[in-house]
């Protein structure tokens, strides 16, 4: 009777034993699962921030470039030394990689369209850039350049 | 006899199935630690590497813009940026770009200056009325132009 006792108890230790090491085994792995997913969340928004950047710095010299030359395509051969996709008289395309180095499996898409406005005393330029990565807008930018008749011009 | 074999037969079972079911679960959260400290560290160098290379360009690029005159020299590893009686000396030395502030009558050398970014490289040239950056840091070329 006593040995049925003993074995009885020891029994309900162990299953106490593993009842307190599933609710702990659960309970580990969840608190695992969640940090995992910040990880997860902080590495994409590195790779959208740096992807940011990078076109910030890009756009800044187109902007400063075109302001420089009012003439798109001179603009694509300075900056790029290439003169991107023709994709009409006023638009042009380029693929970047998440450098915004020139690169034909980028990642990023940038297009550049311009509109003139000729005045009597020159022609305004407005250039206006837009940075995609698959369909989300990573960053856009206008810029212009004006340039007078006499051949100054400003930004 | 038997039931107390039954017993401890069960005892080893339900032991076994505890210590597989832990090692399973500390061979999991082994792997997750790795995985995070993998990620850590791409996004350590990710942020090194971009922001790094991008304040040094932008920094630099602002201090050409706001200066009256520009020289550039050593074969554009040294900034002459004059304005306002003070000239301020932009140089890249010892894989770090460095800045010291004179007075426009004391002389300008390439030492004693403060330590701004470390760099594995920095160039400006001037094209087409343009002062073109190139920072290299990292094994990564970065590159800005700016109006003079």
């Amino acid at each position: 009777m006593s040995a049925l006792k003993t074995a009885i108890k020891k029994r309900h230790t162990v299953n106490l034993f593993f009842t307190e090491l599933i609710i702990a085994l659960l309970f580990f792995s969840i608190s695992g699962a969640v940090i995992f997913r910040v990880f997860v969340s902080a590495d994409k928004k590195t790779r959208e921030s740096m992807k940011k950047e990078n076109a910030i710095i890009c756009a800044q010299s187109i902007a400063e470039v075109y302001s420089e030359t009012a003439d798109i395509d001179k603009t694509f051969d300075i900056v790029f030394s290439d003169s991107g996709v023709v994709k009409s008289d006023t638009e042009r395309g380029i693929t970047l990689d998440k450098y915004c180095k020139p690169a034909a499996d980028g990642e990023i898409s940038l297009t550049v369209s311009e509109l003139r406005e000729d005045k009597a005393s020159g022609t305004l330029s407005r250039l206006t850039l837009v940075f995609t990565s698959g369909d989300e807008e990573i960053y856009s930018l206008e810029c212009s350049a004006y340039k007078s008749v006499g051949g100054a011009d400003d930004e | 006899m038997k039931k107390y074999k039954n017993n401890s037969l069960t005892d080893v079972i339900s032991t076994i199935g505890s210590m597989t079911l832990f090692l399973l679960f500390t061979g999991c959260l082994l792997m997750m630690i790795a995985v995070a400290a993998g990620t850590y560290d791409r996004i350590n160098a990710g942020f090194d590497k971009t922001f790094g290379a991008s304040a040094s360009l932008r920094y630099i690029s602002n201090k050409l813009k706001s200066a009256d005159e520009v020289k550039i020299e050593n074969s554009g590893k040294v900034l002459y940026l004059e304005g306002g009686g003070i000239t301020d000396i932009i140089y890249f030395d010892k894989n770090a770009l460095y800045e010291k502030s004179v007075s426009d009558t004391d002389e300008k050398t390439l030492d004693g200056g403060n330590k701004l970014f470390e760099l594995s490289d920095m160039n400006v040239s001037e094209q087409m009325g343009l002062y073109q950056i190139t920072v290299s840091h990292n094994g990564e070329k970065n590159s800005t132009f700016v109006r003079r």
